[in-house]
């Protein structure tokens, strides 16, 4: 699970828009990046996707829910 | 006398008020539901001489109540964005001349800071969602000298026109990108909707059965599309969250949607999601496209999700009514048939429309297979740019020998005889971005007065084959320059996609023999750099 949130959170630093400089352990981790504009739509989308390739997941993306899984801790739970 | 598309929207209300007719936030309304609070509207604005409402795009009941109140009540209306910045948002406001702001009370706070630095005196109409405090937010705005309604549903509303319209009267107002930074307002008629909407009515078997998506944000004309297309045939028009237009599945499922409608930047997203698996979505009988190119192994992908979806490319700018040419792609030609650059054709006009190319000396080409630039013509193009000459000037002509007014697309096409026109790319520096047209000039206008040198550059980067761009990339002639603060500046002036996901700093910008910035050279240093 550290791993993973591990992961998780360097992932977001990588590919937070541009002009944003969070630290993404700072944040409310139960909260959607795309709302606290660390991430747009399409960064999110690449970020899953580098998760899955990076965790060598076997996850279904097709299950990913953007209610429950664009914040910190939903992508941790969804990768874990 | 009624516009046609007052008539014809009274009518499909009232011949269907016991259907549903909008799913937005976890709620279903009938036609009924929502003509009590298009009644309640008419009341609280009776007293008053508003002509323009500006509509806040919230993707909640009053965004859409705001709109379908304004065509009965003979209103002008005019979407403004949450995802805009306020600058642009107040920008929109004061440019309009918008008297009266529709709002839903939960986005009071966003609304409250959008009018903080506007002088004007409002008419405020909000629906209490059970949510907000409207006892606060009748204070705040006391506070500020605005006059606020809320509305509450009337019973045994009818579908009734208040104030009639004329063809030629502004039924709303689409500001787009403009060279300046100062967005061009277009404003689009009743009489330009309603030949759209019997176009489209020609093309598609829908009805009252059906279930439409609403993906797009009101500022995108796209939407006009989704709200007019619905309700002209007592069909129901379905809101996903913000959040769910990343991955559109539960939202498809839950929502039994029919017909989809979207740019294909949406597919592009799914397919990365792997969520358009073969048969997927079943029940989907239209997938229609537009906005930008669309690739043809997308819409491959896309007739295997939905296998029962007849799939149509439309195309059309926002000048000539969201959409202006048609082109249905059958599973056989996708399977067989290798189109230009890998994009489906943009086919060809529909309804009373007509369109023409022109060369660089502006004379029509009537040689089919030369390139130029197309030009629209007919019922649904506007009137003209507000209060702007100088765009009317270089965007609309009258043709000597027909006196027949053009409009000039800027895109760059040619027509094949069987396909209709296939499109090429844009003629100047207007690119799309994940959808959304943009300026890149509006652009380097924040750069250069983010880093006080004269010397930028931005180019739409990285464009795939179809010609789509992910983002935008910026070049600077600047010495020292704090690339986070113009990073901030542009992220507290422009709205997100916008917005530079790189920024280069260049000793000098390269020139072509014209002298000016070669942007060709700019793209062969990028792909250099990846």
């Amino acid at each position: 699970m550290s791993d993973v949130r591990g992961a998780v959170l360097s992932s977001i630093k990588e590919f937070q828009k541009p002009g944003s400089d969070v630290d993404p352990s700072s944040i409310d981790q139960d909260q959607s990046l795309i709302d606290l504009g660390v991430l747009d739509s399409l960064a999110f989308v690449n970020l899953v996707l580098a998760l899955e390739v990076s965790l060598n997941s076997s996850v279904s993306l097709g299950d990913i829910d953007p209610f429950l899984h664009t914040s910190v801790n939903g992508l941790t739970d969804f990768f874990s | 006398m009624m516009s046609a598309l007052q008539t014809h929207l009274q009518q499909s209300f009232s011949e269907n008020m016991s259907r549903q007719a909008l799913s937005v936030r976890g709620h279903e309304y009938s036609f009924s539901e929502i003509c009590a609070y298009v009644s309640s509207y008419q009341d609280a604005l009776s007293k008053t001489e508003i002509s323009k409402v500006a509509v806040y795009g919230d993707r909640s009941l009053a965004s859409y109540v705001g709109v379908i109140a304004s065509v009965f009540t003979g209103q002008t209306f005019v979407p403004f964005n949450p995802a805009f910045p306020d600058s642009q948002n107040r920008n929109i406001i004061s440019l309009s001349d918008a008297r009266a702001i529709m709002f839903d009370a939960g986005s009071w706070s966003a609304i409250q800071l959008i009018l903080s630095e506007l002088e004007t005196v409002f008419t405020l109409i909000t629906i209490d969602d059970g949510a907000a405090d409207i006892a606060a937010i009748r204070q705040d705005a006391q506070n500020a000298g605005h006059d606020l309604h809320v509305l509450s549903p009337l019973d045994d509303a009818k579908a009734e026109v208040t104030a009639e319209s004329s063809e030629s009267d502004i039924l709303y107002i689409m500001y787009t990108s403009g060279t300046t930074g100062t967005p061009k307002g277009v404003p689009i008629s009743h009489g330009n909707v309603m030949h759209y909407i019997n176009g489209l009515n020609d093309l598609l078997d829908i009805g009252v059965d059906d279930r439409f998506t609403q993906l797009f944000d009101l500022t995108f004309d796209l939407s006009m599309h989704d709200i007019f297309l619905t309700w002209s045939v007592g069909g129901c028009l379905c809101v996903p969250d913000r959040m769910e237009l990343i991955a559109p599945k539960k939202y498809i499922e839950r929502e039994r949607i029919t017909v989809w409608f979207s740019v294909p930047s949406v597919l592009a997203m799914m397919a990365k999601l792997r969520l358009l698996e073969d048969g997927a979505y079943p029940d989907i009988r239209y997938g229609l496209f537009c906005g930008e190119a669309l690739p043809q192994d997308l819409a491959c992908v896309w007739m295997g999700a939905a296998p029962n979806a007849a799939v149509i490319n439309l195309y059309g700018p926002t000048e000539a009514t969201i959409a202006f040419t048609e082109f249905q792609v059958s599973p056989k030609d996708c399977a067989d048939t290798v189109y230009k650059n890998g994009v489906i054709p943009i086919g060809k006009v529909f309804g009373e429309n007509e369109a023409c190319i022109i060369s660089e000396d502006e004379h029509i080409i009537s040689d089919i297979g030369e390139a130029g630039e197309l030009c629209l013509s007919g019922p649904q193009i506007t009137e003209g740019y507000i209060n702007n000459p100088e765009q009317n000037a270089v965007r609309f002509f009258v043709d000597e020998q027909t006196k027949i007014r053009w409009y000039k697309t800027g895109d760059r096409v040619y027509e094949d005889n069987a396909l209709g026109y296939i499109y090429l790319g844009r003629m100047d520096h207007q690119v799309k971005i994940r959808g959304y047209r943009v300026e890149l000039a509006e652009i380097e206008n924040e750069l250069r007065a983010a880093s006080g040198s004269a010397h930028v550059a931005a180019i739409a980067w990285p464009v795939d084959e179809a010609m789509r761009a992910e983002a935008v990339v910026a070049f600077l002639v600047a010495p020292t320059v704090d690339i986070d603060a113009i990073h901030q500046k542009c992220a507290e002036n422009l709205v997100d996609y916008k917005r530079p996901s790189s920024l280069y700093i260049l000793d000098a910008l390269p020139l072509n023999a014209n002298g000016k910035v070669d942007r060709n050279a700019l793209k062969k240093y990028l792909k250099e750099q990846t």
